[in-house]
């Protein structure tokens, strides 16, 4: 059994997400951005219009974009919806579970990390697993999603 | 003359008091502790509840994590969260140097971190040593500070770690 997740940052901050969850990759083009309140809420992807979600604390404006160059579609609650990439880094398998850990018992059933489903520590490096059932519903203060 | 006599034998008096402060006899009840400084302050844990020392070498920062919480770090394979203690208790935060100590608290089954600037000594000292806090403390120290003592001539304040777990519980929900 094999788990393999593609590696990625927003800004400065790296990201994993399960393969298997991956509906689609795109480049990022800036013309095709929606604002709502100036912000960059959706992004037109042929005929639909999908929500994206920041991974980032900072309240994102129009110049942020010119940063991004990916986009990950993914499928939540039968929609799609976007997370605009700064980088794409490696998909990297792992074959056994020691790579991998769990949440802090800490904050397991608190909002706090409740869009991070666990954690791969390869090399001093813990990077968070997203949470795609998670990830747009919940509140987490200085995380931005919408 | 005399006058210095008189202060000699004050010096040795001292001393004496000193060293009968340093004695711990076997019968009397003891507190283990782990001195630590924060922000030019000393404070103590009570050493039951501390899980493990280890060397700050560094903290991964993840987006959305409150301000009470310095970063992530791995221990033995698994990610534990590090409290922002200096947050907690209202002293003046910079960032983490290196040369600096994680404390691991334990409580019940939980374990979180600690960034401590300096750790100096793990100790047992006489519980009839351990003085109530001073009403003084300000009020976010009071919350939780559990007893002082002395060590080397300075002030230390013993921390409650059940009333951090707490704290940090209570500011999770929100």
């Amino acid at each position: 059994m094999s788990y393999s997740f593609l590696i990625f940052s927003v800004f400065n901050s790296k990201f994993a997400i399960s393969s298997e969850q991956i509906y689609r990759i795109e480049r990022f083009d800036v013309e095709n951005i929606e604002l709502r309140d100036n912000h960059p809420s959706f992004y037109r992807v042929g005929d639909y219009v999908i929500s994206l979600d920041w991974l980032t604390e900072k309240e994102v404006t129009s110049e942020d974009t010119t940063g991004i160059s990916r986009l990950i579609l993914y499928r939540s609650s039968s929609k799609i919806r976007g997370i605009p990439v700064t980088e794409l880094h490696k998909v990297e398998s792992f074959y056994d579970v020691s790579q991998i850990s769990h949440i802090p018992k800490f904050f397991r059933g608190k909002p706090v990390l409740g869009w991070v489903h666990a954690f791969i520590t390869a090399n001093g490096q813990i990077i968070p697993i997203l949470n795609l059932e998670t990830l747009a519903i919940h509140n987490l203060g200085a995380l931005v999603t919408h | 003359m005399a006058k210095n006599q008189n202060l000699d034998d004050l010096i040795s008096r001292l001393e004496e008091k000193e060293k009968e402060a340093s004695i711990i006899y076997a019968d009397e009840e003891t507190e283990q502790v782990v001195i630590f400084e924060l922000g030019g302050s000393l404070f103590a844990f009570p050493g039951k509840q501390v899980f493990e020392i280890t060397t700050f070498e560094s903290i991964t920062t993840v987006p959305g994590l409150p301000s009470y919480f310095s970063g992530l770090i791995t221990l033995r394979g698994a990610v534990e969260a590090v409290v922002n203690l200096k947050y907690l208790l209202h002293l003046p935060s910079d960032s983490p140097i290196y040369g600096t100590r994680i404390i691991f608290l334990k409580s019940e089954d939980h374990v979180l971190g600690g960034l401590a600037d300096l750790v100096f000594d793990v100790m047992a000292i006489p519980k009839s040593n351990i003085h109530p806090p001073l009403q003084t403390l300000d009020e976010a120290k009071a919350e939780y500070v559990i007893g002082d003592f002395e060590y080397k001539g300075k002030q230390v304040a013993l921390l409650s770690i059940t009333r951090i777990f707490s704290k940090i519980a209570e500011l999770s929900k929100a």
